[in-house]
């Protein structure tokens, strides 16, 4: 973070808000034309969701960013968030600094997407996450190593965060995908044509190797005494499963 | 870094959010309380749900998901 | 195409369902109809505050018979609800006098009220600034959650067999019932216009309804439970509510039920968005830190906009519509920042005056009629 001391009131011609992989690539842009440019984000660390840091130590896409807007004087706000738009093209900010106002000619939010669950029965109880949010903690030094978890959901990004989870010692007991086999077998046919994609996806695979895959189910509850015990899960044709558990990761 | 959890003193190391802290310091038990006393743990891990919430060197309600431990930082939770 | 009603209500909120329920307990056949949800305009901006307001004898006179009334009702279960008093703060000497007068009337009114000098004050607040000239405590009032006291009023109505339906906009008041948006006719026997702001739309005949919507700010806090302990309320928020100014702050400020500190308050005639205005919010939080020195620490969770039904002496309006032929037009609005501590007792009132009794205080002063102009 390079800001000098407090006055109450900033402008940039260009601020972007949200250091993810949208706002970087954006600050990076912008500052390459030589314009202005001011980036921030809530968190104390740029990367976003997918590019978090890991214990502190920048993803390589984001240091490569970072070390480009150091190059060209972009002023980043770590740890700020808006706490208000306020009228005449101001935002007012809050931050390590304090309160400010925030003065702009164009505004950028990249401010991504918050991962939504339905809710089912338990899933306020300790031990009950987002299957992003797991990993995000894990990538922050929650400890996760030994413990058996359940990654529940739809979607690639179950695959990515098991993975992650695995890699940090967690003992992944099951992996719960809502999509039955033949929508699957179509998402898999449409890799085909993005053979990045899908070496990616073939390494995930061989990562995840050994993980009880389960297709067609979904959590229905959450059980335990105090913390998440077990999950309960119901499959195709009302099939129902029970699976202990430490932790659930549900996406 | 040294910090303390309650009162107790804890070593992390750097790079270690706040929330984390708070379980390593007390595996499963939460950060947090709901008002008819059960236990909460984080959700979100990015900023959204507040079940995070911490006092970070006296300052009441901090997002611990959204927070680094430093060096002398004084924790609290909702005991 | 309903049957008809002997009571066609327009306005779920407290005051529209404190009507419908004593008209259904009444034995009347009701029905009620909001364009959104019961409690969901200006019952929910508010601040929840059962205050019995005394520096204007009519205002007061009703808050007394509505204070007793809610006392009465027997519907307050697991509603927010607490019996937190309200300390009326003064800064100055003139201000301490004024109380000390205000106490007076509230003892002779039989309400429990005592003055409190710095030192008391401190230990009965210690959060507030040390430099106050004292405070006037009103024991009984109390700070509960409107949209609940509502939709626990609708249910009372709905027990009783009548009628209460959200999402049903009304076009228009008839002589002989309502015509709603979607073009179909509800028949009653009388109407009751109770939908505060809107009521200006609805209003029948030539002369326009004398109500302007005075726009409020509040904000809310996250929990930080003990922070305080009564509704404290500066001595310059009667003169602020009284007054006719276009924009103006008065410090308010109470504890919920959950821990978090509920800030207020502001006035203003000029804006008649819904958007928060973030420079009179600034200037209402510098009014509470004026009061509570340290109030700049806590979090702010969330902040929104209301709209108050305000008259030009304040008072509300209770009685038949003036340009009524048949009589049968009501109206119950207009309530300004009274309207939870009030609702019970406009109601009663409402009612009296419908079945033809003589209500149980004065109805004059909230006659519809002091608008008319009368024609040389």
């Amino acid at each position: 973070m390079n800001e000098p001391d407090n006055p109450s009131e900033l402008h940039a011609c260009v601020v972007v808000i949200g250091a993810g992989p949208g706002g970087l690539a954006a600050a990076v842009a912008a500052s390459a034309a030589g314009i202005d440019v001011l980036l921030l984000d809530a968190s104390p660390l740029a990367g976003g969701q997918i590019w978090r840091a890991r214990q502190g130590v920048a993803a390589e896409p984001v240091a490569r960013a970072l070390a480009r807007l150091a190059s060209t004087g972009v002023r980043v706000l770590a740890g700020t968030r808006v706490v208000m738009a306020l009228p005449d093209r101001t935002l007012l900010i809050d931050g390590p600094q304090g309160a400010r106002r925030l003065r702009w000619d164009r505004l950028i939010l990249a401010t991504g997407a918050r991962e939504r669950l339905l809710p089912f029965p338990g899933w306020t109880l300790p031990g009950v996450f987002g299957a992003g949010g797991l990993q995000a903690l894990v990538k922050g030094g929650w400890p996760i190593r030994g413990r058996r978890v359940v990654v529940a959901g739809t979607g690639p990004l179950l695959l990515a965060a098991a993975a992650t989870l695995r890699r940090e010692g967690a003992q992944v007991v099951g992996l719960v995908e809502e999509a039955r086999g033949d929508a699957l077998a179509r998402f898999a046919g449409t890799l085909a044509a993005h053979p990045r994609k899908a070496l990616q996806a073939l390494r995930l695979g061989v990562s995840l190797l050994g993980v009880p895959f389960i297709r067609g189910s979904r959590v229905v509850a959450a059980e335990g005494a105090g913390r998440v015990e077990r999950v309960l899960l119901q499959g195709e044709g009302g099939r129902g499963r029970t699976i202990d558990c430490d932790a659930l990761a549900a996406g | 870094m040294r910090i303390t959890v309650d009162g107790r003193a804890l070593e992390v190391p750097p790079g270690t959010l706040v929330a984390a802290a708070v379980e390593i310091a007390a595996p499963g038990r939460g950060a947090r309380a709901s008002p008819d006393g059960l236990r909460r743990q984080p959700l979100c891990g990015m900023g959204v749900c507040g079940e995070c919430r911490v006092a970070i060197d006296g300052h009441a309600h901090r997002l611990g998901c959204q927070s680094l431990c430093a060096p002398g930082m004084e924790i609290r939770t909702d005991e | 195409m309903s049957r008809s009603v002997d009571v066609a209500i327009v306005g779920g909120g407290i005051v529209g369902c404190a009507c419908a329920r004593a008209a259904s307990r009444a034995g009347l056949r009701v029905a009620l109809f909001d364009a959104q949800r019961i409690g969901a305009g200006a019952t929910a901006a508010a601040m929840g505050h059962l205050v019995t307001i005394d520096d204007d004898p009519a205002e007061f006179a009703l808050a007394r018979l509505s204070m007793r009334l809610w006392r009465e009702w027997r519907g307050w279960h697991a509603i927010e609800r607490r019996a937190t008093g309200t300390l009326w703060l003064a800064e100055t000497p003139a201000q301490r006098d004024a109380a000390h007068a205000k106490l007076a009337r509230l003892q002779r009114a039989g309400l429990q009220a005592e003055w409190l000098e710095p030192a008391a004050l401190h230990a009965a607040e210690p959060r507030l600034a040390r430099d106050l000239a004292g405070a006037l405590r009103v024991a009984g009032d109390e700070v509960a959650y409107g949209p609940e006291m509502a939709a626990r009023l609708a249910a009372d109505v709905r027990a009783a067999g009548g009628r209460v339906e959200e999402m049903r906009p009304v076009a228009a008041l008839r002589e002989d019932g309502l015509l709603l948006a979607d073009g179909s006719r509800v028949r009653a026997g009388h109407v009751l216009l109770a939908a505060g702001c809107d009521s200006v739309r609805l209003w029948p005949g030539e002369s326009p309804l004398a109500l302007r919507p005075r726009k409020g700010q509040l904000a809310i806090t996250d929990r930080y439970p003990g922070y305080v302990q009564h509704a404290l309320v500066e001595l310059g928020y009667i003169d602020a509510a009284h007054g006719d100014a276009d924009e103006s702050v008065a410090f308010n400020a109470q504890p919920r039920a959950s821990g978090q500190v509920l800030l207020g308050s502001t006035r203003s005639y000029r804006d008649t968005s819904a958007d928060v205005d973030a420079a009179l919010l600034a200037r209402m939080v510098r009014r509470a830190q004026r009061f509570l020195p340290d109030i700049g620490r806590l979090q702010m969770l969330r902040c929104w906009a209301g709209f108050r039904p305000a008259t030009p002496d304040g008072r509300p309006l209770i009685g038949r519509i003036p340009a009524s032929d048949r009589g049968n037009q009501w109206v119950a609005t207009g309530h300004e920042g009274l309207g939870l501590t009030t609702a019970a007792g406009t109601a009663s009132v409402w009612l009296d005056l419908l079945l033809g009794r003589p209500p149980a205080i004065d109805p004059a002063p909230y006659s519809p009629e002091r608008f008319v102009e009368v024609a040389a």
